[in-house]
């Protein structure tokens, strides 16, 4: 015994060691690894039925199998508020629900009519939510949105955080995430954007496509490639394995209905045939109420002042100049610099934005043929200039017209002014009956000049 | 005694060593000279006796006195002069002791002559380009060995004799005018305090030297091959080269040591850094990685990247083990394994491997009982530690403290252990060198040998590490 | 006895391990809601007198380059005051461990360990921090110097991805001067780190120009503090509120949301890596204050005390980290008034050279 002290003494670690071993490594031997005890939601959705909220959690099945793809389920839960609903939805689930790795968070258009942020509030405080969670909305129930969404992977290989993130960096090209909502929402202005996605049903789906097709002739075919790919793969899968799945989820929740109780369900009615389409719009909030959607070309309106936003196309009809006759020429910008300047003439703000892009044609038209693109005629004419000039200055002033209609700031003027010219700005404000409209008084200016890439 | 008959004297001494079997004697009539031979057949030359010492005593003409044999008839051998109480020693080193009837002296000729092998190249330090030869169990042959590389008068060799039964030859070495002297002082004064009964080989004395004598980590540097051991004579070290031992102990001795290969001088320094920087991420792994993972799997699922934890989460659904109990076990099961296949002849070694790799592994996870990430962890792990093979033992125990501290604490428990460790490291004090050095404490000069390798015409300075004399090694 | 000096190198990175102390997690959020964005210049402001406190000590070894702190404080004020130093270091040390414990805890219990795992950090955290304070200064010191430079590259990480992130400056000057200095006040207690120099004032062997050494990883730490304050509030600006740990959230804040995928176990490490050198340092400042104060009692005893005194009040006062934080914005600052300022600037004193006769060199 005596001895055993004296190693001790002389070691004391030895002894913290076997506390560990004694006290610690027996429990920790026999706890199951977490992934067992915890739920991996990918996605969460938010809804509002009546005065309940109910919460859908996109939930990763683990599954022993080699092929490591991610078996999704959806569990729902209710409760009287957001954090409520998650954790009933722990119950269904059976395992304590971790927020950790939900890239997503879907709410529906339905809840916005109200203020969101007392909804999201939660999920933008929670700690295990990752910041950079993306907000996207749709009109349809998030529930029947996640529900679609499981089925994404299997219909095409696409992960629905992989289509987001495309539409993110490509698309919207803002943040769009929670935390974005919430600057935008304690900010001066208490306006934001953020991404909205589509759910289209079976018969519902063409259209919606002949819709979307007809929109872009309209606005002389200025939709982003990308946008009609990813949505045209979605469409082309058919509904054959949406069946698959739906199977799956039913089967779950008649596991869980017995033990589900007041917890909730997870629902699979009747949208089994229904697809997320993604249609590159924004919705645009204002104090957390949704006020308007832009469509893509408005939302193009807004990119074009974005540095960030390039590769996309720009078509321009009716071109003649000394190499074309009555052509239609698409270009992509390349690259872009967006300079933005702020003054005040005679106590009147100006918002002057100088963009200079660098385009490349892509693919052209003349008549009824083909024009082979040659690099080496990267030559702009004043009159492409011009046209594309034109063109887009007509796209940001439509888009200006929404923003001035509902008052949502979204394109960073205030801060602008904020910074570069407070004490004016402010006397500005102060002068307007509404300080909140003032993008109706405020002038823009948007100079652009075109150069070959 | 001396008017003793050379017989009695024969018994006399025969008795002293308890009438061993191998204790060996002859007598020779010459006239009336009478000469007794007394040896140990075990460990004297034969032949050697027959043709160098018999043979001409029996053949001379002159008179057989000790002056005669001592400057004449025996003068090309190694001749001493003893007294009686020194022929008990004399026999035990080896020599064959003469009798001459009617003298009180004797004469001892060293004709030792163990079973030793040829310095060949040792199993755990093989070069691909460099020097092959390696030490082996003789004394005589690890000295010269080291004389060869060390054609120096200053390379000292201090004999000590360790151990009252097995009488162990020990030899300190070191350069005069470089090593610290009072270093030097101070590992003889320790070999000197040791009574022990035996002396078996050179890790028996490791526990005596090592300034804290009940650490988990060794403090005394291990080599098997005379040019590590120049090249750390060259620094200021002291070698201590053990009789019956091919491993020769260097003091003081620092972490990072084990780290350097002698490949890497022998190689572009370009390419030795690069080695070094993977042995050192691969033992940092080695340790860690098994814990972490354990960590990972039972309390930090959430800082997984997605997919990671995907794949984990699949593999690992259904198995009947909860991770901890799974990671332990498959850490056993190699742990078995290596033993076996250490201590199986070659031939059954081809047999447990495959068994053990083939069978065990594949097997296991096919039958769901344990999960691939689990193996590949155990078993890179496992592998990992051989990168550096002279601290494989204190790294299996790292091992398997930092799985039960990853287990058991999460990742606050694996670098709570990092630091513990750590502090524990800075604080061994080897003979005055810092036991992370170059980097805890960082010394500037030895981080051109430190992970990244300098080319060996830019090195002008000895480590500054260790204590030495002379600080200057390229002019 | 064995040497116990640590090398101006080493003093330095304490000086800049001290200086992340508390201040990367938390604070920014915390002072951003009383100072709004300007936060950075109330931690820019108390970084500057934090200096000046420096300064003090850089005169005062080069007065008493050998003596301790407790001969120099009898030697100027007698016994009974330099004890009385002491005990209020001590208190003052004992809190800072509280509170980076608490701020830590908070952060771990919130986004790495999912349960409560109170006697699990309790378990993790006091062994080594004990272990750390019971093998001394010199190894402590050595194992921050293995480390720095991981931390380092930790902290930069963290820095570039915030960086490449960042779309923005913060908003600057919209706090009214009584705003300013009320939160600055608020939130002395986590400054002021530099009184442990002081301590340990006689182990720091430093030959004539290496006080530079200090100045530059002092300098380096505070680089560090600011950098991340003005990143979290560019980044987050009007959202900082909600974020309540700096470091993690400055990384996880992208916008490519999947380019980066979880970072931020580097911040997690960084900060567990820190935590355990921070609280080894206060911990050590406590016992050092501890062994002055009843000299004939050693280390260990200080490391038993310790651990008592710190369980207690961490149960009982402290338990949640909520109180923890009240405490320092409400009574602890006028404890860092004294510890921060008022016995830095009685070293001053110390310090300043005696006056010699004015001596005239002849010209011819």
């Amino acid at each position: 015994m005596k001895k055993i002290i004296n190693r001790f003494k002389k070691n004391p670690m030895l002894l913290v060691f076997l506390v560990i071993l004694v006290f610690f490594a027996p429990f920790a031997l026999f706890s199951p690894g977490e992934s067992t005890r915890c739920s991996i939601v990918t996605a969460v959705g938010v809804d509002k039925l009546g005065e309940e909220y109910e919460v859908s959690l996109l939930t990763f099945i683990p599954t022993a199998n080699q092929t490591y793809l991610e078996t999704n389920s959806v569990v729902t839960g209710k409760g009287k508020s957001v954090a409520e609903a998650i954790s009933n939805a722990g119950l269904t689930l059976g395992k304590k629900v971790c927020l950790s790795h939900a890239k997503t968070t879907v709410i529906s258009t339905k809840l916005m009519q109200d203020d969101i942020a007392k909804d999201i509030d939660y999920l933008g405080r929670v700690a295990s939510l990752s910041e950079n969670t993306i907000l996207i909305c749709t009109d349809n129930p998030a529930k029947e949105f996640l529900l679609a969404a499981q089925t994404l992977e299997k219909d095409i290989g696409l992960k629905l955080e992989e289509l987001i993130s495309y539409n993110v960096d490509n698309v919207y090209v803002t943040d769009t995430s929670v935390e974005a909502f919430f600057k935008g929402y304690y900010s001066q202005t208490g306006s934001s954007i953020i991404g909205y996605l589509k759910l289209a049903s079976g018969e519902g789906e063409e259209k919606s496509q002949a819709d979307s097709s007809q929109g872009g002739n309209q606005s002389g075919g200025g939709q982003s490639g990308g946008n009609q790919n990813s949505g045209g793969q979605g469409e082309e899968s058919g509904g054959e394995s949406g069946i698959d799945a739906q199977d799956e989820v039913s089967g779950y929740s008649s596991s869980q209905a017995s033990s589900g109780g007041s917890s909730g369900s997870s629902s699979q009615s009747g949208n089994s045939d229904k697809k997320v389409l993604n249609s590159g719009e924004v919705v645009l909030i204002k104090n957390g109420i949704m006020v308007d959607k832009l469509s893509t070309e408005q939302l193009h309106g807004i990119n074009i002042i974005n540095g960030n936003a390039i590769d996309r196309t720009i078509t321009i009809e009716n071109v003649t100049d000394e190499s074309y006759q009555d052509a239609m020429l698409t270009y992509t910008v390349k690259n872009k610099r967006v300079k933005i300047t702020t003054k005040f003439e005679n106590g009147h703000p100006i918002f002057r934005i100088d963009v200079i892009l660098g385009l490349e044609l892509v693919e052209g038209k003349e008549g009824e043929t083909n024009i082979r693109t040659n690099t080496e005629l990267s030559d702009i004419s004043e009159e492409v200039a011009g046209k594309v000039e034109q063109f887009l200055k007509s796209r940001f002033q439509d888009t200006l017209k929404v923003l001035r209609k509902n008052k949502t700031d979204v394109i960073g003027v205030t801060q602008k002014f904020e910074r570069e010219n407070k004490k004016e700005f402010r006397k500005f404000l102060r002068s307007l009956d509404d300080p909140d409209d003032f993008l109706n008084f405020m002038n823009f200016e948007l100079v652009i000049k075109v150069q070959p890439d | 005694m001396s008017f003793l008959k050379v017989e009695t004297k024969i018994q006399k001494i025969k008795n002293a060593f308890h009438s061993s079997s191998d204790f060996a004697s002859r007598v020779l009539s010459k006239g009336k000279d009478r000469l007794g031979f007394i040896y140990l057949k075990s460990i004297t030359d034969g032949q050697l006796f027959a043709e160098t010492i018999y043979k001409p005593i029996a053949l001379t003409e002159k008179p057989l006195n000790i002056t005669s044999l001592q400057e004449d008839i025996l003068k090309s051998n190694d001749i001493t002069e003893i007294k009686e109480d020194e022929i008990v020693d004399n026999i035990i080193k080896g020599a064959i002791i003469i009798i001459i009837e009617g003298e009180s002296r004797f004469i001892a000729v060293d004709l030792l002559k163990y079973p030793s092998r040829i310095p060949s190249e040792p199993p755990t330090s093989p070069v691909i380009m460099g020097p092959r030869e390696g030490f082996t169990e003789d004394l005589k042959t690890n000295m010269s060995l080291m004389r060869r590389r060390l054609a120096s008068k200053d390379l000292v060799m201090k004999q000590l004799k360790i151990g009252s039964y097995s009488n162990t030859k020990v030899v300190i070495t070191y350069l005069h005018g470089i090593a610290d002297e009072k270093m030097v002082k101070k590992v003889e004064k320790r070999l000197k305090e040791i009574d022990i009964d035996g002396i078996l080989d050179s890790y028996y004395l490791v526990g005596f030297l090592q300034e804290d004598e009940n650490s988990m980590f060794r403090q005394v540097g291990m080599a098997e091959k005379p040019d590590i051991v120049a090249s750390k004579l060259l620094e200021g070290k002291v070698g201590i080269i053990v009789d019956n031992s091919p491993i020769v102990l260097t003091v003081p001795f620092i972490l990072f040591e084990d780290l350097q290969n002698s490949n890497d001088y022998y190689t572009n320094h370009h390419y030795s850094s690069f080695i070094r920087a993977i042995r050192l991420i691969g033992i940092i792994m080695a340790i860690i990685s098994s814990g972490l993972y354990l960590a990972l799997q039972l309390y930090h699922y959430n800082i997984l990247p997605l997919n990671f934890l995907i794949t984990i989460a699949d593999t690992t659904q259904g198995l009947p083990f909860t991770p901890f109990i799974e990671i332990v076990f498959i850490f056993f099961l190699f742990q078995i394994l290596y033993e076996v296949s250490l201590r199986l002849p070659s031939y059954l070694g081809l047999a447990t491997s495959v068994v053990g790799a083939l069978i065990l592994g594949d097997t296991g996870v096919k039958a769901g009982l344990i999960s691939p990430p689990g193996v590949i962890i155990v078993a890179v792990s496992k592998i990992a530690l051989y990168l550096v093979p002279q601290q494989s033992s204190q790294v299996t125990l790292l091992q398997v403290i930092f799985i039960i501290l990853g287990g058991s604490l999460g990742m606050l428990g694996v670098v709570g252990g990092l630091v513990y460790f750590t502090n524990y490291l800075n604080k061994i004090d080897s003979y005055g060198s810092p036991y992370l050095a170059p980097y805890s404490p960082r010394i500037k000069n030895d981080l051109q040998d430190g992970v990244f390798k300098e080319n060996i015409a830019d090195i002008h300075l000895r480590p500054e590490s260790f204590h030495n004399k002379n600080k200057v090694r390229l002019k | 006895m064995k040497d116990t000096t640590i090398s101006a190198r080493q003093a330095g990175m304490i000086c800049a391990v001290l200086v992340l102390a508390n201040k990367i997690f938390l604070l920014p959020s915390l002072i951003y809601e009383g100072a709004k964005s300007d936060g950075f210049f109330v931690a820019l402001m108390l970084f500057i007198v934090d200096l000046f406190v420096l300064t003090t000590f850089f005169m005062l070894k080069a007065k008493y380059p050998n003596n301790t702190l407790n001969y120099i404080l009898e030697k100027h004020i007698g016994k009974f005051f330099s004890k009385l130093i002491y005990i209020v270091l001590m208190f003052f040390f004992l809190f800072k461990v509280l509170l980076t414990y608490s701020v830590v805890y908070a952060y771990l219990k919130g986004q790495v360990y999912q349960d409560e795992f109170a006697l699990l950090a309790l378990i993790s955290v006091i062994p080594v921090v004990n272990h750390a304070v019971v093998t001394g200064l010199r190894s402590f010191s050595r194992t921050i110097e293995l480390y720095f430079y991981a931390i380092s590259a930790g902290v930069l990480i963290c820095l570039a991805v915030a960086l490449v992130n960042n779309q923005g400056m913060p908003y600057f000057f919209n706090t009214s001067v009584p705003e300013f200095f009320n939160s600055a006040f608020k939130h002395i207690f986590t400054f002021g780190d530099y009184i442990f120099l002081f301590l340990i004032i006689d182990k720091i062997k430093m030959e004539k120009k290496e006080g530079k050494q200090i100045l530059k990883f002092a300098g380096i730490g505070i680089f560090f503090v600011l950098s991340i304050f003005f990143l979290f509030y560019s980044i987050y600006q009007i959202t900082a509120f909600m974020h309540n740990n700096a470091l993690t959230d400055i990384l996880s804040a992208s916008n490519q949301s999947n380019s980066v995928g979880r970072l931020d176990v580097i911040a997690m490490l960084t900060i567990m890596f820190l935590s355990y050198f921070q609280l080894s340092i206060f911990a050590f400042g406590f016992s050092e204050a501890f062994c002055n104060v009843f000299h004939k009692l050693n280390r260990a005893y200080s490391v038993a005390v310790f651990d008592v005194i710190f369980l207690i009040v961490y149960v009982i006062l402290v338990g949640r980290y909520e109180n923890m934080l009240l405490y320092t914005r409400s009574w602890l600052p006028y404890l860092a008034l004294v510890t921060n300022y008022l016995i830095p600037l009685m070293i001053f004193f110390m310090a300043l050279p005696k006056k010699k006769g004015v001596k005239y060199e002849k010209n011819y």
